[in-house]
Order: structure tokens, then C-alpha cells, then sequence
């Protein structure tokens, strides 16, 4: 089958007009996210995930290599073209500088609804309602501003809005670290139903534990590099990399 | 549910004292507009200067006009050309400050520079100068204030569009599909204006007294109107025989420039959404 969203080569580099410079935030980074995946990306804070989450949403341009969106090449056009729009969908680790402070919640829920299919009124309304039952967020809430909510319901709110255009896949950045812990297991048993529902996921996440709730495939990153891939239990299980086993070996005293 | 003008807290103590000042102006002037008999106009040469009477509450000027009625009918005049000249201030600042925002860098870095320049002179220096420049009058006298007093608020408008451009709504919000027009009205807008009110509503007792002052040393309103700077400019000429020509117009602009000063720290604490209490 082929991936929802690939990336080939890929690398990101900042700042610096001469090499010397330039920061390589993601070097080489070639992998495939096949469609209904659940795809965990784990590394150290500065590894370069967030970099790589941000490019495979279009959010950023790569400085070389390139993705691939259902077989084809990413362009800026295609990037800017609704269909990519509507199927892949971000959520931003921060809820609160996420969401705007004085967009009414429901509102806030359907803009890419809105913006991308053009949804207005009492469908826009209806769609608004669904979501929210959806992810269990409270209908009084519909018509409230995001500062009203606590720090789990936003982060739900920004999940529903990320759903609003039935996306094939979601990239989540860090979309629990900010929560506390029993907030976190409730928002990651909602993404685990997401994705039996048929939603791919592809979880940036420095933390093993919530990686292994819900991944089915992980990727190890470290200095911008993907040191070990495979399925979670091969990886969990048996690390080759000496960097993956330090990781997994200090979750498991942690855990 | 509205979130921003519900009490979520009693009033705070300058809440009240805004309220009381604007409150006491509003029932003298009304009590001049509605009640008095006299015109603000009405000559009567027998009662000239007369002090405080029961006839006449704050006394009569040199040609026997009621000084109640004048301000009272001076308080419309004044209190408008204020709020007009602070909406004037607040829709350059978000017009120009939002355009500057999103300009290029050289567009932007010269529309600063000359605010840089502005802000440099002291805002009733420079509202004098340009008053003199443009000829004495109220409106003239308006004009000179919004020059003055624009750079400010484009300033403001400018930092506040530019720091909302980088948070992730307007990102998510762009990368969605959505225009310059829809981020605009829909994330910058409603951000900003909240806080283009609050400085307007704090500055029109700073415009009150700065209209006042050019018509107090004559750039401003011309007599015969009962513009409150012109009048108390009118009965400083008399003002060691006369206290009170001079004194109850000048109370007028304290008490009315103290309570939309406090109002203004009144609003700020209400629209703050921050601050509201949750449902």
C-alpha cells in the first residue's frame, strides 16, 4: 500500500549562509508511514523531531531530500492544494498559544472545515457538535473561549480540530507533555480509539512510555539522525543501537 | 456566554471612583442642558460676574452668561471631540501599525523611524507647534492632537500584530489555506482591539486636557464656544476677583479626564479574557 506520507533523504538545516554556521536539525531521515499507522518518532529534547514532524506537515520547506504524499512528490503547490490540507493535520505541543484566546470553541474546532471545504453555518455548527462529542469535551463548552477550558480539554479541543477534515493522518508534537499524568493516559486512550477508528498517527514524543501505549512502528531519532527503526516490540524489545538501549533502559527504571 | 464584560469580581475601588466622577459630570451637565433656564448664550449684563448664587450655582461670566449652562453645554462638545479624536488615533494605529506589521522590512523599518521621530517631542509640544501651523480652531486643534497622538497607538498596533503573527494559531490558521484577510479579521483583529480600546479609553482624558490646553493658550476652540479649555482661558483673565469662571470649567476637565482615566484601567481589567473566571 502505498504511505500516506513518506520522506526520502531528507534534511533541515538553520541559520548560517556558510556551512560552518548552519545547524542540521534533521540529516538523511528516510521513512514511510503507511496509511491507519500509528507511528511513534522518540529522542532526546534537540534531536530534531519537532524539525521533522514541522516539514512533513508542510509547515516548514526541507533544505534537501524530499516527501512524498500518496506516491507524489511534495511540492509548494501541492502542499498548498486541498487535499493535502485535509489529510494531514497538525497538533501543536502548547494548547493554550495554539488556540486563539477570543475564537469561540466551536468555531474554533471547524476552521479547517471552514477554510478548506468551505463549511459554514448550521452544517459548520452540527460538524462543531459532533467533534465535541466525539472527544468527550462538554457541548455547554461550545460557545466558550479556550481560557474557560483546562489544560486536557484544550488539548482535546486542538485534537478536534485537527479532525474536523476527516484527515488520513495526524502529526502530534509532544501532545501530552504539557498535561499531567492521569490527563495524559485519558488523552492518550482517545488517540488509541482514533486510531482503531482508522486515523494514522504520527506521535513525536520524548518519552518512551507514552510511545509504547500506542505505537504499532517507531522510529529512534538522535542529533537529526534515525539511529534504529522497526516494529514497537522489536525496538522495545530488543534495541540494537546502543543509543536506543541507554533510552529504553532508562525508561524502564523510571516505569 | 459573553467572556468579557461579566463581573467576574465586585468592582474594584477606581472602578467606583471613575463611575462617581464621570457620574457627577454627567448630572451637572444635564441638570445645565435639561433643567437650567438659562441659554449658555443668554447675555444679561446685571449679573455679570456674579459668584455662586442659588440662581446662578457656579456664578456668570463678564457678560452675565450662566457658567452652568456653558458647561454643561460645553461638555457634548468637548467629550465628542475627544472620543473622536481617540477613535481617529485608534483606527490609524490598527491601519497603518497592522499594515507596517505586514509590510516589507525597509516599509517598516521607515514607518517606525518616523514614529521614532514623533515620539521624540513631547506630544503637546508638537500638537502646539502643528496647531499654531494650521490656524487657531477646533478642529485645526483636533488635528494637531491626532498627529501627536497617533504615532503611539500605530506603535502599539504594529508590536501587537507582529507578536500574534508568530503564535501557532495563526500558523495552524495558515496552513489550513486560510488569506491575509481572514487572519487578519479573524486572529489579528479580535487579538488586538481589546487593547486598541483600552488605550483609547485612557487617552481621552489625556486628549480632553491637551484640547483644552491649546484652547486654553488660544490655539484651540474660539470664543464664543463653551469649550471647556476656551472658557477656563476666558475667566483666567479674571481669575483674582473671579474664582470661580476659572475654577468650575477646570474642574469639569479634572474630574471628567480622572474618571476615563480610571475607566480605562477598568476596562483593561474586564476585557482581559485571562482574567475572567471560568464558567
Amino acid at each position: 500500500m502505498t504511505p500516506v506520507l513518506a520522506a526520502q533523504n531528507l534534511c533541515v538545516r538553520y541559520g548560517g549562509v556558510s556551512s560552518a554556521q548552519a545547524h542540521t536539525a534533521v540529516n538523511d531521515v528516510t521513512i514511510a508511514i503507511a496509511p491507519g499507522m500509528a507511528f511513534g518518532l522518540i529522542g532526546e529534547s534537540g534531536s530534531g523531531k519537532t524539525s521533522l514532524a514541522r516539514t512533513l506537515a508542510g509547515l516548514q520547506a526541507p533544505s534537501a531530500g524530499r516527501i512524498l504524499f500518496e506516491g507524489n512528490p511534495l511540492t509548494p503547490d501541492a502542499i498548498r492544494a486541498s487535499a493535502f490540507r485535509r489529510s494531514i493535520q497538525f497538533v501543536y505541543q502548547d494548547s493554550a498559544s495554539a488556540l486563539n484566546p477570543r475564537m469561540a470553541n466551536w468555531r474554533c474546532a471547524t476552521e479547517p472545515a471552514h477554510l478548506i471545504d468551505g463549511l459554514t453555518g448550521d452544517a459548520r455548527r452540527a460538524l462543531a457538535e459532533t467533534l465535541f462529542r466525539r472527544l468527550r469535551l462538554p457541548t455547554a463548552a461550545l460557545d466558550g473561549f479556550p481560557h474557560a477550558l483546562s489544560g486536557g480539554q484544550r488539548q482535546r479541543l486542538a485534537l478536534a480540530r485537527a479532525l474536523s477534515t476527516s484527515p488520513r493522518l495526524i502529526i502530534l508534537d509532544e501532545p501530552t507533555s504539557a498535561l499531567d499524568a492521569t490527563i495524559q493516559a485519558a488523552i492518550l486512550d482517545e488517540l488509541l480509539a482514533l486510531n482503531l477508528s482508522g486515523v494514522g498517527l504520527l506521535l513525536i514524543s520524548h518519552d518512551v512510555a507514552v510511545v509504547r501505549h500506542l505505537c504499532t512502528d517507531i522510529a529512534v531519532m538522535k542529533d537529526g539522525e534515525i539511529v534504529e527503526t522497526g516494529t514497537a516490540e522489536a525496538v522495545l524489545a530488543q534495541p540494537q543501537s546502543v543509543y536506543a538501549q541507554e533510552l529504553i533502559a532508562a525508561a524502564m527504571l523510571e516505569g | 456566554m459573553t467572556h468579557s464584560l461579566t463581573l467576574a469580581r465586585p468592582l474594584s475601588a477606581s472602578t467606583m471612583i471613575a463611575a462617581a466622577c464621570l457620574l457627577l459630570v454627567t448630572l451637572a451637565c444635564l441638570f445645565g442642558l435639561v433643567w437650567s433656564p438659562f441659554a449658555p448664550d443668554a447675555i444679561d449684563l446685571s449679573q455679570r460676574l456674579s459668584p455662586p448664587t442659588a440662581r446662578h450655582w457656579f456664578g456668570t461670566d463678564e457678560l452675565g452668561r450662566d457658567l452652568l449652562a456653558r458647561i454643561a453645554h460645553g461638555a457634548p462638545l468637548t467629550v465628542a471631540a475627544s472620543v473622536a479624536t481617540v477613535s481617529a488615533c485608534a483606527g490609524l494605529g490598527v491601519f497603518i501599525g497592522g499594515a507596517s506589521a505586514l509590510a516589507p522590512r525597509w516599509v517598516d523599518a521607515s514607518l517606525m523611524r518616523a514614529c521614532d521621530i514623533m515620539l521624540s517631542i513631547p506630544a503637546l509640544v508638537l500638537a502646539m507647534a502643528l496647531a499654531a501651523a494650521l490656524g487657531p480652531g477646533l478642529v485645526n486643534a483636533l488635528v494637531a492632537v491626532i498627529a501627536a497622538r497617533a504615532p503611539a497607538y500605530v506603535r502599539l498596533a504594529r508590536n501587537q500584530t507582529l507578536a500574534l503573527r508568530r503564535e501557532a494559531f495563526v500558523e495552524a490558521s495558515v496552513s489550513n489555506g486560510a488569506s491575509g484577510l481572514y487572519v487578519l479579521r479573524h486572529h489579528i483583529a479580535p487579538n488586538i482591539l481589546p487593547v486598541m480600546l483600552i488605550q483609547a479609553v485612557s487617552d481621552i482624558g489625556g486628549v480632553i486636557l491637551a484640547t483644552a490646553a491649546l484652547g486654553f493658550v488660544g490655539l484651540g476652540a474660539q470664543p464664543p464656544s463653551p469649550e471647556w479649555g476656551a472658557l477656563a482661558a476666558s475667566g483666567r483673565l479674571f481669575f483674582l476677583d473671579c474664582w470661580w469662571y476659572a475654577v468650575f470649567p477646570g474642574f469639569a476637565v479634572v474630574l471628567t479626564t480622572l474618571g476615563f482615566n480610571l475607566l480605562g484601567d477598568a476596562v483593561r481589567d474586564g476585557l482581559d479574557p485571562r482574567r475572567a473566571a471560568r464558567p
